[in-house]
């Protein structure tokens, strides 16, 4: 839906004033709710669903084969439904996901790697069924829940298995390397380690000299400049890139001191998202 | 690009009184036609006024690293503007296309009509790969049912070079040096395409929608008359022409073979059928799958014996092996 | 030689069920509301398909209107998730567009088009696991998700899959069955009892037809038991909100 002249002129001066009037009554720093399940789909080894109250909804599903540890570990791939697998944004965005993976060790060197020769792939799935904002946040959301509730199953101790075997039978290099695993599914391991939580993406927006975190589809027409900034073990990190939502033809940016409101403004929330994606488990 | 609304409103009455315009029936096909040419594995078929060329060719490639035993055999149509206008690149009229493609697929290949495993020379090494490439020349309709009919033709028709194998080198025997063989077809899948028309709403019946029509009694091909679904009267149309086709709302095409085997049905839309509806059409897909199975046969054996007149076994002067610029 | 043994002498399939038994199935209207104009989402067995439906509105492109009735757009996203081992489906594979212009054309019989002239329709279906053939769950998404975004329709299409082993049809195949035999999907138009859709590939025996069409039929009234039912539990609820 297109906004006149006149609406976008009304969202920016409510947007710049004191105090920051925001359409859906929400302060400058505030998310929006999301709702989301875990473990819904049954052919994945973790899977979420997050939604947004403006229809956004995303399904994120992980699975993992054994490949060669020096291949690629993480494959993320995005699916927006009504736009062609070669459109900008789904490869952008899987490309900043894989980014923002691939720099999380926790996962590639601690549970990924399985011995000297061989490491789990896991591939990272994502299907937008809608949107109407920017689709980066509740997809990272839906990563973070799949992550968390991603189970690998159990690698079976080489020790144990060489009791039952010859043990005067010497066996080749190779031979020794082929992982072996644990039918038992209820035996299965957590992907994330204890303690540690998956990276988060948030967006803030910057119009005139206010910021607002997550805009709605309507402030990102009117924002000049919008980033994105990465929460992980409890800091703002790398990568925070500027993004373009489409409003401006070309990419703005922050000024400074806006710079520094709008990490503060991540810092502040961030905490309070993660604890409530964590309590829903 | 299109027909008027005075031909397909003239098409309409016609079929309404139980005619069509070219004094077939509604269950009537039209007569099929196969020129074999001098190459092997080249046909014309011609149904009706439906004209298309189908060339069989064949190379050695390394076979897929997942079926190493088994050849390779693709099917490449060419549906351009020169059999009809409406298939001219690059406008919105790619389901016809994407359907005869499909459909020709499902019929031959998905249903294992050409023996790949005999295609095989060295196993995970060397394979033929058959390649089918169909030409439309003309369109009227029916491109399903003449494309299958000539390119399993064309399938019987070709000749491959004997190979022998000399330690780690295949060796590919020139047609003079050994006799060509034929390729092994395990079975002859023929397609039938029936279109459903819906005539204009009869007045009379405009009033009882939703009444018992809908149960109607099962022979559904033989009793056209009085088959009407929520009002409205829809016939069955076998092997349409390109204007009934382009009046026609849904389609039922069976390929089955002269083994009693329905090799694949798709029917989307168009007219409720009950099961023995189903059957019936089935029957007389199988009916015309005889006829045109006989007619391929005594067309190929016609033409092996005006190749083999001078008793030498085969005609020295032919390629078998069809050269294809390298891609 | 299979690995399984696919029709037991005592007459229990692979997962146990008997020959005339379907799968769990599950199917829920409006399950996006706020995501699309209509939305449903359909479990068959393990398999699980999420319809949205966006119309009728004004197409995005103008060359796709038609003057006198609705366009129905139909497209398949198969998540890479979605089969035992992953992989990646692009939406331009022929068999995937074999399938939504089957789609199409099956509802075309059944939606009022022409009631909507000049709009469009875009269904959405996204298989997101696949359990067997994915057709059957396809349409039956389909149909409920047209219904919950209130497009006028003369009636349900219920689909449901058939296996054929030797002589004896295999209700609602999982994809054991479905590999190792040949299989057909049928799509039955209300209580006709009749089919509006029939898709079969590999070869049938002709006099096996009837049989297994007929154990089709059978199945496709239960799918539409089950789906009338949750559209009527859907209505109740839209009842009650508007009451209130």
């Amino acid at each position: 839906m297109k906004l006149s002249n006149t609406e976008l002129e009304f969202l920016r001066t409510s947007l710049t004033g004191t105090p920051v009037i925001r359409p859906d009554s929400r302060h400058a720093g505030q998310l929006r709710p999301i709702e989301s399940e875990i473990d819904i789909l049954p052919m994945t080894y973790g899977s979420a669903r997050v939604r947004a109250p403006d229809g956004s909804d995303c399904i994120v599903g992980v699975k993992a084969k054994v490949v060669n540890r020096h291949d690629d570990l993480i494959d993320v791939s995005v699916d927006i439904a009504g736009l062609k697998d070669n459109d900008a944004l789904p490869n952008s965005l899987a490309l900043v996901l894989k980014q923002v993976l691939d720099s999380c060790p926790e996962i590639t060197n601690n549970a990924l790697i399985i011995n000297d020769k061989y490491g789990f792939n896991l591939s990272v799935d994502c299907v937008v069924l809608s949107y109407s904002s920017h689709p980066l946040v509740i997809l990272s959301a839906a990563i973070f829940q799949a992550l968390k509730s991603t189970h690998l199953p159990k690698q079976l101790d080489s020790l144990e298995m060489d009791e039952n075997m010859d043990l005067t039978k010497t066996k080749t290099a190779d031979e020794a390397e082929i992982p072996q695993f644990d039918d038992d599914w209820s035996q299965s391991v957590p992907l994330c380690p204890e303690g540690w939580t998956p990276p988060l993406l948030f967006i803030v927006s910057a119009i005139n000299n206010t910021v607002v975190i997550d805009p709605t589809i309507n402030e990102q027409l009117v924002a000049e400049a919008s980033m994105f900034f990465t929460w992980k073990n409890s800091k703002v990190s790398a990568p925070i890139e500027t993004l373009n939502t489409g409003s401006t033809p070309y990419l703005g940016a922050f000024a400074p001191e806006l710079l520094l409101e709008a990490y503060s403004l991540v810092e502040n929330c961030a905490p309070a998202l993660e604890q409530s994606l964590l309590s829903s488990e | 690009m299109s027909s008027s609304n005075i031909e397909q409103d003239f098409l309409r009455q016609v079929l309404a009184e139980g005619l069509r315009p070219d004094q077939r029936s509604f269950n009537d096909a039209r007569e099929i036609e196969f020129n074999f040419g001098a190459e092997y594995g080249n046909v014309e078929v011609k149904l009706g006024k439906t004209r298309l060329v189908v060339q069989i060719s064949a190379s050695v490639k390394a076979p897929r690293s997942t079926a190493p035993f088994e050849g390779l055999f693709h099917i490449t149509t060419d549906l351009s503007s020169m059999a009809h206008p409406k298939f001219e690149n690059g406008t919105s009229n790619g389901v016809e296309k994407i359907m005869v493609s499909r459909m020709i697929e499902k019929s031959i290949i998905r249903s294992n009509a050409l023996d790949l495993e005999s295609l095989c020379i060295v196993a995970g090494k060397r394979c033929w790969m058959i390649r089918a490439d169909v030409h439309y020349l003309n369109y009227d309709g029916g491109l399903v049912d003449a494309s299958c009919a000539g390119v399993i033709a064309a399938l019987l028709h070709f000749r491959l070079p004997d190979t022998s194998i000399d330690g780690e080198n295949v060796i590919i025997h020139d047609i003079s040096e050994r006799p060509p063989v034929a390729l092994s077809v395990l079975h002859i899948p023929i397609s039938s395409t029936w279109v459903y028309i819906s005539l204009s709403k009869d007045e009379n019946d405009a009033d009882n929608v939703g009444d018992d029509d809908m149960n109607d009694s099962d022979n559904d091909i033989d009793s056209n008359d009085k088959n009407l679904e929520y009002g409205i009267r829809k016939i069955a149309v076998l092997d349409p022409t390109a204007l009934e086709q382009e009046i026609s709302h849904g389609e039922i095409i069976i390929t089955a073979n002269k083994n009693r085997e329905i090799c694949q049905i798709t029917k989307a839309g168009g007219k409720l059928l009950s099961s023995s509806a189903v059957y019936n059409y089935s029957e007389q897909a199988f009916d015309r799958a005889l006829k045109i199975t006989d007619k391929i046969q005594r067309e190929l054996k016609k033409d092996f014996e005006q190749r083999n007149k001078g008793n030498l076994g085969t005609d020295l002067s032919k390629n078998a092996l069809n050269e294809r610029p390298v891609e | 030689m299979s690995r399984y043994e696919i029709y037991s002498p005592e007459g229990l399939r692979v997962d146990g069920r008997r020959y005339n038994e379907l799968r769990y199935f599950k199917c829920a209207l409006g399950t996006h509301a706020h995501a699309a104009d209509g939305s449903a989402m359909v479990e068959m067995g393990t398999s699980q398909v999420v319809c949205t439906v966006k119309g009728p509105q004004e197409p995005q492109q103008r060359s796709s209107m038609d003057t006198k009735k609705a366009v129905l757009r139909v497209n398949v996203h198969v998540a890479p998730f979605s089969s035992i081992t992953r992989t990646k489906h692009t939406s331009n594979e022929k068999q995937l567009q074999e399938l939504s212009m089957n789609l199409e054309e099956t509802f075309a019989d059944v939606v009022l088009a022409h009631l909507a002239p000049r709009t469009e329709i875009i269904v959405d279906l996204h298989v997101l696991a696949q359990d067997g053939n994915i057709m059957a769950g396809c349409v039956n998404a389909m149909c409920l998700g047209l219904i919950d975004a209130g497009v006028p329709m003369l009636d349900f299409i219920a689909s449901v899959g058939v296996a054929l082993a030797d002589s004896v049809p295999l209700l609602d195949p999982n994809h054991i069955e479905c590999s190792e035999l040949p299989n057909l999907t049928v799509g039955v138009t209300g209580k006709s009892n009749k089919a509006s859709l029939v898709i079969a590939e590999k070869r049938i025996l002709l006099d096996r037809i009837k049989p297994s069409l007929d154990l089709a039929i059978m199945g496709c009234k239960t799918v539409h038991d089950i789906m009338d039912e949750q559209v009527r539990i859907r209505l109740n609820s839209l009842e009650d909100r508007i009451k209130r």
